[in-house]
C-alpha cells in the first residue's frame, strides 16, 4: 500500500475543509467554529454539535484590512477575512477567547465585520493556580455549555459528556502514539502527511479520526523502523501547516521527531482527569508550557530543549507566526535555552496570508547542510 | 507654589525615594500601570513603574539605545517599545536621565493588555524574583458580571497574603479603606481635570494631561498627588473665569486625541498643533487613569472596565461621550504599531466616528520607539485633517 493509501483520507480532509462541513451539515449536524486556542471542544461535543478548528487558511486578504492594522498575525487576519466574505456561514457558531491581545481585538473586529455569524464568548481565567483560578473556569466553562446548549437545542448529560471526554481522550492518546510512530518511519511518515493526520482532526468528528488513527497506527507500527536521510528535527511555535514550509522540509528529507507546536502536540499532550466540567477546566489548568498562557516562557522553553535531547535531535526549528507577540516574547530565552543544551536553533517566519519566500528554503537547506 | 512645580516635585521625591528605600536595605516592586496601586500603597510598599520610567527614557531621547540593546538580544521590533527600553535598560541599569533600582518583586496585572504579562514574567525569570500576578480578564461581551468580580476579589486576597508573607508587611483594612478614598478621589480630581481642559475655550494646552498624567499612573493612592491635582483644578478653573490658557495660540480648532501619547515627539507633534491653532481638548488615554470607586468590589470593577479592557461598544461609547462631552472638530488616532490592544478596533472606531460627523485621520506611530514615527506624514495628514475640518464648517 502506498503513503496515500494509509494517509489518503487524512489528506483529502485537509484538502477540502469545506465539503466536510458541508458533509457534516448534511447529516443535519450543527457545526460550531473554535478559534485558537483551548476551546473546550469537549462540551460542544457532548451537545451534540461538532467542534471544527478554525487555524487560518492560505487565502490572501484585503477585506480584514479594512478592520485590522496589518500588524495583526495571519492566523487571524485569513479567518477574519474568510468570515466577511461568507465562508463562514454554515457554522451554527463561532467561539471567541481572549487569550492574547491580537485575539481581543479580533473578538471585536469579527462580531461587527461578520455580524451574520452567531458567536459564543469564552472567558478563560489566565491564573491557572490557586482556589479562585479553578473556580472561576468551572463557572465560566459552565455558561459556555447553556451558551452551546442554546445554539445546538441539547444540553449535556454526565452520559453524553463522559463519552466526549473518553472519545477525546483517546484521540490525543492515538494522536501522541502517531508522532511517536511518524518520528520512526520518516520516510512513510513525511512531514505534509504528519501534518494532515493531525490537522484532519479539526474538520471531522473525532469518533472517526479515531478509527482513521488506530488504522494508520495499526499499519506504522507494523513496518520496520525507518532511518531519516535528512535531519531529525524538533519543531515549536503557533502552527505548522503552510504548504510551503512543509515543501521545504521535504525537499530537505526532515523528519520530526517531537513538536511542541499549539496547533499540534499543545492540543493533545495531556488528558482530561475526569468526565466532568471540572475535569474539563483541570486539563486546561494544567497547561504549563504555552506562549499564550501566563508562566508559559520558562516552562516551554525547557520543554522544547528537553524534547530535542531526547528524541535525538539534530535542532529545533522556531516557527514564528509573524507579528504573534507571545511567542515574539518567548524567543530570546526559548533560543537561549535550546542551544545552552548543545541543540542548533533556527527560527523562520511563518505568515498564513502570504506566500513564503524563497529565504525559507534557503535557510532550510543551510540548516541541512550544516547543523 | 504653583501646580506645575508641585507636580515636579512630586516625580523627584518618588524618583528619589526609590533610591532611598533601595539604600535603605527596604524592598522595591516593580509594578504595572493598570495595578491596582492601593495593594502596595496600603502596605506601605515601595513600588516603581517601568512602563512610566519607559516613557520617560523615550521621552528624553534615551529608548532608542535601549530598544537596540533587547533587540540585539532577540526581542522583535514589533513588541511593545516600553517593554523593549525596560528589558534592554535591565541588562545596564544605566541612564544618563533617570535611574531605577533593580526589582526585589512584581506585581503584575493585564487588564492593561498581554504584553505586559508576558514583559514580567520575564523580569521574574530574568532576576529570579517572584511575581505576583492578578489576573483582570478581558470582557468580550456586555459588561463585567459578579462572577468575574468575585473572581478578582478573591486575587487580591490571595495577593494580598502572598505579599504580606514576602514583604513581612501588615495589611490593615482600616488603612486600605483610607487608601482606596484617597485614590478615588485623586482619579475623580484627574478626571476634573480632563473635563476642565476641555472646556471652550480650553484654559489649557491639552497635551498637558500627558505631562501630568504620571502623577495618575504611579501615585494615585497618595494625599501629595490629590494635592497636585487640586491645585491644578483650581488653576484651571482660575483661568477659565479668566478666560485665558496656557494654549500659546488662538484657539481655532478643537479636537480629541486617541491612542498612546507618541513620547519621543511630544514636542514635535505639538509644534504644528499649535502654529495652526489646533489645541487637544481630550484624550481617553489619560481618561485612562481616572479610576474612580466606593469600596473593593467597585474598586475591582473600576479596574476591569478601563477602555483597554472593554468590548468595542463600550469602548466607542466612552469616545461618544468624551465628544459629546467636548464637541470636538475633529479626532486623531495614533496607530502604535507595537500595541495591539490600543489600536486594533481603531480602523471601525474611525469609521463610526467619522459617521457621526467628526472628521477623524490617523497617524502611524509608536508609544517609545522613535524610528517608527514619520513626523512628514503626521504634518501632511494633519493638514488635510485640517481642510477636512474646515470643509465641515463651510458645509
Amino acid at each position: 500500500m502506498t503513503n496515500d493509501g494509509i494517509f489518503g483520507g487524512f489528506i483529502e480532509i485537509c484538502n477540502s475543509p469545506r465539503r466536510q462541513l458541508q458533509k457534516y451539515k448534511e447529516r443535519g449536524k450543527k457545526v460550531i467554529g473554535c478559534l485558537p486556542m483551548y476551546c473546550p471542544e469537549e462540551i460542544i461535543y457532548a451537545c451534540g454539535a461538532l467542534p471544527f478548528g478554525l487555524w487560518g487558511a492560505e487565502i490572501g486578504i484585503s477585506k480584514a484590512k479594512e478592520y485590522m492594522p496589518a500588524f495583526f498575525c495571519g492566523i487571524l487576519q485569513t479567518e477574519l477575512e474568510m468570515a466577511i466574505t461568507h465562508k463562514l456561514d454554515g457554522l451554527d457558531a463561532i467561539v471567541l477567547t481572549q487569550l492574547c491581545d491580537s485575539l481581543k481585538c479580533f473578538s471585536q473586529n469579527i462580531t461587527v465585520a461578520a455580524p451574520q455569524l452567531k458567536y459564543i464568548c469564552l472567558q478563560h481565567p489566565q491564573k491557572r493556580e490557586g482556589e479562585s483560578a479553578r473556580k472561576f473556569a468551572a463557572i465560566r466553562y459552565g455558561k459556555f455549555a447553556d451558551e452551546v446548549a442554546e445554539i445546538t437545542g441539547r444540553k449535556f448529560n454526565s452520559e453524553t459528556l463522559s463519552e466526549a471526554v473518553r472519545v477525546y481522550n483517546e484521540n490525543r492518546s492515538l494522536l501522541r502514539r502517531f508522532t511517536e510512530l511518524a518520528a520512526t518511519h520518516p520516510k512513510t511518515v513525511t512531514p505534509h502527511i504528519r501534518s494532515c493526520v493531525i490537522k484532519s482532526g479539526y474538520f471531522c468528528d473525532r469518533k472517526e479520526h479515531n478509527e482513521m488513527l488506530k488504522a494508520a497506527n495499526a499499519r506504522l507500527s507494523g513496518l520496520p523502523d525507518e532511518k531519516s536521510k535528512g535531519k531529525r528535527v524538533v519543531t515549536t511555535g503557533i502552527i505548522a501547516d503552510h504548504s510551503e514550509l512543509l515543501s521545504a522540509l521535504e525537499e530537505n528529507n526532515m523528519c520530526i521527531v517531537a513538536d511542541d507546536v499549539a496547533h499540534e502536540s499543545r492540543q493533545f499532550r495531556t488528558d482530561v482527569p475526569t468526565a466532568d466540567l471540572e475535569g474539563i477546566a483541570k486539563r486546561y489548568l494544567s497547561v504549563e508550557d504555552c506562549s499564550l498562557l501566563y508562566g508559559g516562557a520558562t516552562r516551554r522553553a525547557k520543554l522544547v530543549a528537553e524534547l530535542a535531547v531526547k528524541h535525538n535531535a539534530d535542532g529545533v526549528i522556531c516557527l514564528m507566526t509573524k507579528f504573534c507577540d507571545p511567542e515574539e516574547y518567548d524567543y530570546p530565552l526559548l533560543r537561549d535555552t535550546v542551544e545552552a543544551a548543545g541543540v542548533p536553533f533556527i527560527t523562520v517566519e511563518q505568515d498564513k496570508s502570504i506566500k513564503q519566500s524563497g529565504q525559507l528554503r534557503t535557510i532550510l537547506q543551510t540548516f541541512s547542510e550544516f547543523a | 507654589m504653583n501646580a506645575h512645580k508641585m507636580f515636579r516635585k512630586l516625580m523627584d521625591e518618588m524618583y528619589d525615594g526609590y533610591e532611598k528605600t533601595k539604600a535603605a536595605g527596604g524592598l522595591i516592586g516593580w509594578c504595572t500601570s493598570n495595578f491596582p496601586i492601593e495593594i502596595p500603597e496600603c502596605l506601605g510598599l515601595t513600588v516603581v513603574h517601568p512602563e512610566n520610567h519607559a516613557a520617560l527614557l523615550a521621552t528624553s531621547g534615551e529608548g532608542r539605545r535601549f530598544i537596540e540593546v533587547a533587540e540585539n538580544v532577540g526581542y522583535s521590533n514589533d513588541l511593545c517599545s516600553y517593554a523593549k527600553i525596560n528589558l534592554g535598560y535591565c541588562e545596564s541599569f544605566d541612564s544618563t536621565v533617570r535611574n531605577i533600582p533593580a526589582p526585589d518583586y512584581l506585581l503584575c496585572s493585564n487588564n492593561t493588555c498581554h504584553q505586559l504579562m508576558k514583559w514580567f514574567e520575564l523580569l521574574a525569570v530574568k532576576f529570579g524574583i517572584p511575581l505576583f500576578f492578578l489576573d483582570i480578564p478581558y470582557t468580550m461581551e456586555g459588561k463585567i458580571d459578579s462572577d468575574a468580580v468575585g473572581y478578582i476579589k478573591e486575587q487580591c486576597l490571595e495577593l494580598i497574603d502572598g505579599l504580606c508573607l514576602f514583604t513581612g508587611a501588615v495589611f490593615r483594612e482600616s488603612e486600605f479603606m483610607r487608601v482606596m478614598k484617597i485614590s478615588s478621589e485623586t482619579g475623580r480630581a484627574w478626571l476634573d481635570i480632563a473635563e476642565a481642559v476641555g472646556a471652550d475655550p480650553s484654559p489649557a494646552n491639552g497635551f498637558d494631561l500627558f505631562v501630568y498624567m504620571a502623577a495618575a499612573v504611579c501615585l494615585r493612592g497618595k494625599q501629595e498627588t490629590l494635592d497636585v491635582f487640586n491645585a491644578l483644578k483650581a488653576e484651571l478653573a482660575a483661568r477659565s473665569e479668566k478666560g485665558s490658557s496656557s494654549f500659546p495660540a488662538k484657539q481655532s480648532y478643537r479636537i480629541l486625541y486617541e491612542g498612546i501619547a507618541c513620547w519621543p515627539y511630544l514636542y514635535e507633534m505639538q509644534m504644528p498643533l499649535i502654529s495652526q491653532g489646533i489645541n487637544t481638548v481630550g484624550t481617553m488615554y489619560a481618561n485612562t487613569f481616572g479610576i474612580v470607586y466606593e469600596g473593593l468590589d467597585e474598586m475591582v470593577k473600576a479596574y476591569a472596565e478601563i477602555p483597554n479592557s472593554v468590548p468595542f461598544t463600550r469602548g466607542l461609547e466612552m469616545r461618544r461621550e468624551l465628544a459629546r462631552k467636548t464637541k470636538p472638530d475633529g479626532m486623531i488616532f495614533h496607530i502604535s504599531r507595537c500595541c495591539k490592544i490600543w489600536c486594533g478596533t481603531y480602523y471601525e472606531m474611525e469609521r463610526r466616528l467619522a459617521g457621526e460627523g467628526i472628521a477623524t485621520m490617523t497617524f502611524d506611530g509608536d508609544q517609545a520607539d522613535a524610528k517608527n514615527f514619520s513626523l512628514a506624514q503626521y504634518e501632511t495628514r494633519l493638514q488635510a485633517f485640517k481642510e477636512i475640518i474646515e470643509e465641515g464648517r463651510h458645509g
